[in-house]
């Protein structure tokens, strides 16, 4: 037990070859998996309790292979499980995780006495694992031990096998070179202090290594003769997640994220033997809104020579992003973003967002919305205190006002301003106003016409009276027509509409008016159901032409009408 | 609407360099119905050409099995022996192993020349229902005749049956035809034109044509997998549910459904039959209490209309196919557990209108091909990894269906667009309802780096007076933005049918409410009054160059004057695709009209050249100075501006009468140097009206791929499990399991309802009710009482007529079939010489029970308990 708490039970992260997923193993040993491109969590396996052991290494299994193999079939292209990790665990087994599935397909057993400590893949020669004193590959259909040996020298930290599955090298202090067919150490190279953490191979000629507590990324060689390295990337703090590289005509592409959170990229022609350091030609860092504290870079994938996939944030939250980091300007930048662990966190299958929370609706028509009213009460609220604007005013007032305005856009002096209706205040006011004011004070009457009903006519109202004093200063003004011309546009719109509106109103008008007639004429043309004649009507008639005073004719119809009844109930 | 045939890679051999065209996404999901696993772990899916096996537990495809075949497209899916299984076109049978995807069987039937196998189902042989045969369905087009196959799986030939080579209908139609019905009586349904046949597997018994009533007529029919209902939905969205099928003389008891409006597409009814699923064009999956229609459970807006609906065999699990290409898998509480979903077909809101209107267009940010997806929505699929990214809500609305009499207008995306950095999208939607005014806003979306996805960020109504034809960003920077879009330099142009181009740039405004930036109109141009359509912007965007009919006018941008006006050659027809020269060829323009294709020098305003061809679609590379042209004879050419040479051309683009609706190039991740120069930075992309996304890829990249066999441990979590043998041999004869646990209705009811429906002073001695009742509460094994009392057996009816009256009363209580009720009334006889009062009213519920003969099952079977009941207390 004391061996396995000693096998670093410690977090690992690591992009799929594809750089859609990011699968994140915590020390509790959950198995994360990210959807990178939506950002959501879409996995989460928890192993059961016999699986539980801790795990210590973490490998993708990628089945496209980059490399044009001589093996080609003709076949039709079969679509396989194409997401498969690879687990070694500290009990010394390798299980298989489908992405597909959402569980452990297969249990590599029998291979290793103690914890496996690295993992690797080649699409030709199949799955490597290592524990401390032995390597193993494994083929994984027959789940058979294709070869295994040993390693006499230091712990085996660390194993990369090249593309073609014929170098295999495995990392402690030293670092060996293997050839997987004849199961034979080709070289040893020494130059780390501490445990090779990483190792990437590039095209077999090359690889990278680097140790936990080392400053730089080494580069070897397995060609030559030399056990030398050929040079070295500084990273200036050591690394944590790995080693992404792109390799394209030589040139060698290479990010790394390090210990203090920063993402690193080198960009580099391998030829031969480097004389000095190379230095990374950029360095980003993303630094959370709120706090400016630094989100840390955890992972990275070099998914093409310029885009980089990166994963930051703390443990459990993660973002996901593709950076373009050739493009960058400067050496070393800094993005800001929203710390995600402090925003609500979407549920796996919620697949919307909120897209239209902060959007501008632009309409011809007047179509009111209520976010808009509110906004015209507010300010009307906020005009009634201010105190500058009395009744009284005097044109000189309103036009240094106006100016004053214009210069601070103080939306509460310009709308006391401009809210003015009276065509005689607005041509008082616009004469009194200086040149320098008339482009800034259209650019707001602009605004005002794009709006709503009222500020839209009162706009209209000032744009005439400035047009009317002021034509020929525009005329001059070589900038005008950039003012005007959106304006253009919209008069235009809304003049395409005046005729059909003309038309509804006259149409509107026309029902309206029908529709009061009828009930105009409505007690005329009604027959009464009952007639009922009065016997001797002559009295009636009679105070009928008696009316002609208010006052006495109500009381008259009263008396009457008693008589009335009176002879009724007599008769 | 949905494609007959698809092959996973329909490959064209190219006239040279072996480039072939691959699939890129778009085959079928839902060409027949989907099915579960016998576990309910996983789902198959009908995929044309093979079945494919998706995990219900993350909804992603776990294996392909192909059926190996050239022409013929798997028609049907099932299970046999508890792996999927299935038929093709020429009827092939094939079955696969679940955990490997390996062939376990494929042999061929003869169904006869002229015909198409449509639909197969697996029916137990007539004389041991251990073995079943195969029935094939075949359709004859020439004679419309939907025909009954039986072939027997072992002997591989034509079994002698009575319902071989039977018509059973003159349409087909996939939900048309279903077989199930209790194991003793299997029951064959199918829809005709002239109403619902049902025929009785064994021959001897068939219903021919009940009509659904005047003005409708039967869209779809589901009988149960275990018991007699028979559900067929017609076209006025009522279903219609047959207790008694096969019961003849009066008509037989039926129940009505009703709620959808649209023609009923598929039904579904549980193994326990107690529920009922059914769904139609109204999206909406209905979920019917069979007892309580109006206790009604929807499950509503699902993406498109439902065209089949399937549930597990231990009702976990209900999967809804959907006309969009979809599967989506609910639970039993209409919880969502998984979309199975690739590229989503287009759905047409309204009839007649055009497949993916947007055309396509590439999101350098997640590398995806941007084009229509459901109805209101932009759908984003990664064409590299073949899987469906996310959908983008457009227009905000509600999805409207059609109505019975009405058509309904949805508003659809009509346009879309990226600039070039990834930071904006600009989307344009049009509603044309023939009796409104264009309905056409266009909306612009930011890519907000938070939130990870476009936010809408201005809409405008109607940006043009009428139509907006065209619309493109100025180019800008190729790299991809990182931070949210708060500068001004973008713009967008559109053209419009009001003759003008308008140019919309973002301004920056700052108010109380928000800051950033707006969209709106700066400008708005025009030429000689003449219509516009296509734009183009020169490499570096200070170019644009816009087709006013016959005429491409050239507008420097910064100053917004006219600098060049071009003719084509043939003055009367109007250009429909303008492009400016990349790169080398930057001062070279592409111009395309139905029948030209025509390009100029910019430095000397000359026509370079000029080649006749029927265009079709006009694209370029964008990393590189090559263009493609479709024409309409389903031909590619690929060309550069410098000269008329063609480099590559290929025939045949699309199969089976297809047409290119939109082409694309999309720029690759690593610049590949072993294939031709036009395809070293870029692949082309293009989408039929097959609804399929092809591309362009040579031979040597396609070849790769790899197979790697996966050996599936079982996992048994507990000690218990090293109990257990892998492999269990016995030969102790085991009983059969039941078919299902529970029968119509609750267990013990009858019994229950019997002390509650009498009074209390007719109820005899406890001591006598008292077993009748335990035994009513025991899931009486069939099998085993068949052994036991042998009159229960079909095939031995003979036997029964003289067993029965030996056997005690008191067994036949274990009788829960309603079969059995006829086999009593001999026993009745026996004792019918013992006159008493309880025998008087044993005569007088027997009575009754006649009366009410033809009802449901349940009561027939309480009214059996009933008489047997009084016949103990004698």
């Amino acid at each position: 037990m004391v061996k396995i708490s000693k096998t670093m039970v410690k977090d690992f992260s690591l992009f799929s070859d594809c750089g859609r997923y990011f699968v994140y193993s915590s020390q509790s040993g959950k198995l994360k998996i990210w959807d990178t491109i939506s950002g959501t969590l879409k996995q989460e396996y928890v192993p059961n309790l016999h699986l539980n052991s801790p795990c210590s290494s973490l490998s993708w299994i990628n089945l496209s292979s980059r490399v044009n193999s001589p093996w080609k079939s003709k076949k039709r292209k079969i679509e396989e499980d194409k997401n498969l990790i690879a687990l070694g665990t500290s009990d010394g087994f390798v299980a298989i995780f489908s992405l597909s599935e959402g569980k452990i397909v297969t249990k590599l057993e029998g291979g290793h006495s103690g914890a496996v400590t690295g993992l690797g893949w080649s699409r030709e020669a199949g799955l490597f694992s290592s524990s401390h004193h032995e390597v193993v590959v494994w083929d994984i259909s027959s789940k058979q031990i294709k070869s295994k040996w040993k390693s006499s020298k230091g712990n085996i930290t660390c194993i990369c096998v090249s593309d073609d599955g014929e170098f295999c090298v495995t990392g402690s202090h030293t670092l060996q070179l293997w050839d997987v067919k004849l199961k034979k150490l080709l070289k040893t190279y020494t130059g780390h202090h501490s445990e090779v953490v990483s190792l990437v191979f590039i095209n077999k000629q090359y690889f990278l290594s680097c140790g936990s507590e080392d400053r730089h990324i080494t580069v070897w060689s397995t060609k030559d003769d030399c056990d030398e390295s050929l040079g070295r990337f500084a990273v200036g703090e050591s690394i944590k997640n790995g080693i992404s590289i792109f390799e394209n005509e030589s040139t060698l592409h290479l990010c790394t994220s390090t210990r203090n959170g920063q993402l690193i990229y080198f960009n580099h022609q391998l030829n031969g033997k480097i004389g000095k350091v190379i230095k990374p030609l950029h360095t980003v860092e993303i630094i959370d809104d709120h706090s400016s504290n630094i989100l840390p870079v955890t992972g990275v994938k070099m998914s093409s020579e310029s885009m980089v996939a990166i994963a930051y944030g703390h443990s459990p939250f993660f973002s996901f992003e593709t950076l373009d980091i050739t493009n960058l300007k400067k050496n070393k930048v800094t993005f800001t973003r929203k710390d995600k662990h402090l925003n609500k966190v979407l549920s796996n299958k919620e697949t919307t967002k909120d897209t239209d929370d902060q959007a501008q609706y632009v309409s011809y028509g007047n179509r009111k919305n209520a976010g808009d009213v509110a906004m015209e009460e507010r300010l009307g609220n906020l005009s009634i205190g201010n105190p500058v604007i009395s009744d009284k005013y005097s044109p000189y007032n309103l036009s240094n006002l106006l100016t004053q305005g214009l210069e601070s856009k103080d939306r509460s002096l310009l709308e006391s301003v401009l809210f003015r209706k009276d065509p005689q205040v607005i041509a008082e006011t616009v004469s009194k106003l200086p040149v320098s004011a008339l482009a800034p004070l259209i650019g707001q009457l602009n605004t005002m016409i794009l709006g709503k009903t009222f500020p839209s006519i009162v706009g209209c109202m000032w744009l005439k009276g400035v047009l009317r004093q002021h034509s020929s200063q525009l005329l001059a003004n070589g900038s005008t027509s950039a003012l005007l011309a959106s304006l253009q546009a919209l008069i235009e719109s809304r003049l395409a509409v005046l005729g059909p509106l003309r038309g509804l109103s006259g149409r509107l008008d026309h029902i309206i008016s029908q529709l009061d007639s009828p009930q105009d004429h409505s007690p005329k043309n009604e027959d009464s159901v009952l007639f009922y004649q009065e016997e001797d009507s002559s009295d009636e008639r009679e105070s009928l032409m008696l009316d002609g005073d208010g006052s006495e004719s109500e009381d008259k119809w009263e008396e009457l009408s008693e008589d009335q009844l009176d002879s009724d109930e007599a008769s | 609407m949905v494609p007959e045939i698809k092959f996973p890679t329909p490959t064209v051999k190219g006239t040279k360099n072996d480039i072939i065209v691959k699939r890129r996404g778009g085959g079928t999901l839902i060409d027949s119905r989907p099915i579960f696993s016998s576990d309910a772990n996983y789902v198959f899916l009908n995929c044309g050409w093979g079945v494919r096996i998706f995990s219900v537990k993350t909804g992603e495809c776990v294996r392909t099995c192909d059926a190996g075949t050239k022409k013929e497209s798997v028609v049907s899916i099932f299970l046999y022996e508890d792996q999927p299984s299935a038929v093709t076109s020429n009827g092939t049978f094939l079955s696969w192993e679940i955990k490997t995807g390996k062939n376990l069987r494929k042999q061929h039937f003869d169904i006869g020349k002229g015909s198409v196998a449509t639909n197969a189902f697996l029916v137990p042989n007539l004389l041991s229902s251990d073995i079943l045969d195969l029935c094939i369905i075949t359709f004859d087009q020439t004679e419309s005749e939907l025909q009954l196959n039986f072939f027997d799986l072992s002997a591989k030939e034509r079994i002698q049956h009575p319902l071989d080579k039977t018509v059973v209908s003159d349409v087909d139609i996939k939900q048309g035809i279903s077989f199930g019905g209790p194991e003793e009586n299997k029951i064959i349904a199918a829809i005709s034109t002239r109403g619902l046949n049902i025929f009785s597997l064994n021959g001897k018994s068939q219903i021919i044509g009940i009509n659904p009533g005047e003005n409708r007529s039967w869209t779809c029919v589901r009988v149960h997998s275990s018991d007699y209902p028979v559900a067929a939905g017609d076209t006025t969205g009522r279903v219609v549910l047959f207790r008694a099928p096969l019961r003849k003389g009066r008509k037989s008891p039926q129940a009505v459904y009703h709620w959808h409006t649209l023609p009923c597409r598929d039904i579904a009814l549980t193994p326990a039959g107690s529920l009922m699923y059914t769904g139609g064009g109204e999206n909406v999956l209905v979920k019917w209490n069979l007892e309580n229609p109006q206790a009604r459970n929807y499950l509503p807006r699902l993406s498109a209309e439902i065209t089949f609906i399937e549930i597990s065999k231990n009702f976990e699990y209900v999967a809804i196919a959907t006309l969009d290409n979809s599967v989506k898998v609910i639970d039993t509480q209409s919880r969502l557990i998984c979309v199975l979903q690739e590229l989503s077909w287009g759905v047409l809101s309204t009839p007649s209108a055009p497949l993916f209107p947007a055309g396509l267009s590439f999101d350098p940010r997640t590398r995806g091909v941007v084009l229509n997806g459901r109805p209101g929505h932009l759908q984003f699929y990664s064409p590299s990894t073949e899987s469906f990214l996310f959908n983008l809500d457009v227009t905000l609305r509600n999805y409207l269906t059609q109505e019975r009499n009405k058509v309904i207008y949805n508003t659809e995306v009509t346009g879309a667009c990226i600039s070039s950095d990834g930071a904006w999208l600009a989307t344009l939607e049009t509603r044309e309802d023939p009796a409104v005014r264009l309905e056409q806003r266009l909306k612009f979306w930011e890519y907000n780096v938070d939130k990870k996805c476009f936010c809408l960020n201005s809409s405008i109504e109607g940006p043009h007076n009428g139509k907006a034809h065209n619309f493109r960003f100025r180019p800008g920077s190729k790299s991809l933005s990182m931070s949210n879009p708060t500068s001004v330099n973008y713009m967008l142009v559109t053209t419009g049918s009001d003759a003008k181009f308008r140019i919309w740039t973002p301004n920056e405004i700052d108010s109380i409410y928000r800051k950033g930036v707006v969209w709106g109109c700066e400008n708005a141009c025009f030429y000689r009054q003449k219509d516009c359509g296509p734009l183009s912007f020169s490499e570096d965007g200070t170019i644009i160059g816009v087709g006013f009919e016959a005429s491409l006018v050239l507008w420097d941008l910064t100053e917004l004057k006219v600098t060049a006006s071009l003719n084509t050659p043939s003055r009367d027809k109007h250009i429909r695709f303008v492009e400016f020269g990349q790169f080398e060829s930057f001062c070279e323009i592409v111009c395309a009209t139905e029948d030209e294709i025509c390009v100029w020098n910019l430095m000397t305003l000359e026509l370079s050249w000029k080649l006749s061809m029927n265009v079709l679609l006009l694209v370029q590379d964008v990393s590189s100075s090559h263009f493609a042209v479709f024409t309409k004879n389903n031909e590619v050419f690929i060309f550069k501006p410098k000269s008329p040479e063609v480099i590559y051309n290929k025939k045949r683009v699309c199969d089976r009468n297809g047409l290119a609706l939109s082409a694309l190039f999309v720029p690759r991740q690593r610049h590949l140097s072993n294939v031709p120069s036009w395809m070293q930075n870029s692949q082309l992309f293009y989408i039929n009206n097959n609804q399929e996304l092809l591309c362009m890829e040579s031979e040597t990249e396609s070849a790769e791929s790899f197979y790697l066999m996966i050996p599936q441990d079982v996992i048994d979590g507990t000690p218990f499990s090293n109990l257990l043998a892998a492999q269990v041999e016995s030969e102790v004869k085991r009983s059969k399991p039941l078919k299902q646990n529970v029968g119509y209705g609750i267990l013990g009811s009858a019994a229950v309802s019997q002390f509650l429906k009498y009074p209390a002073h007719t109820v005899p001695a406890m001591s006598l009710m008292c077993s009748s009742f335990l035994q009513s509460l025991i899931v009486t094994n069939k099998q085993e009482a068949e052994k036991m009392e042998v009159d229960e057996s079909d095939e031995g009816l003979a036997e029964s007529a003289s067993v029965s009256s030996e056997e005690e009363d008191s067994i036949q209580n274990k009788n829960r079939s309603p079969k059995s009720k006829n086999k009593t009334t001999p026993v009745i006889a026996n004792h019918e010489n013992g006159l008493s009062t309880a025998e008087k009213l044993s005569m007088f519920f027997k009575d009754l029970e006649k009366d009410d003969e033809e009802f449901l099952f349940e009561d027939s079977r309480i009214n059996a308990r009933e008489e047997k009941f009084f016949i103990d207390g004698v």
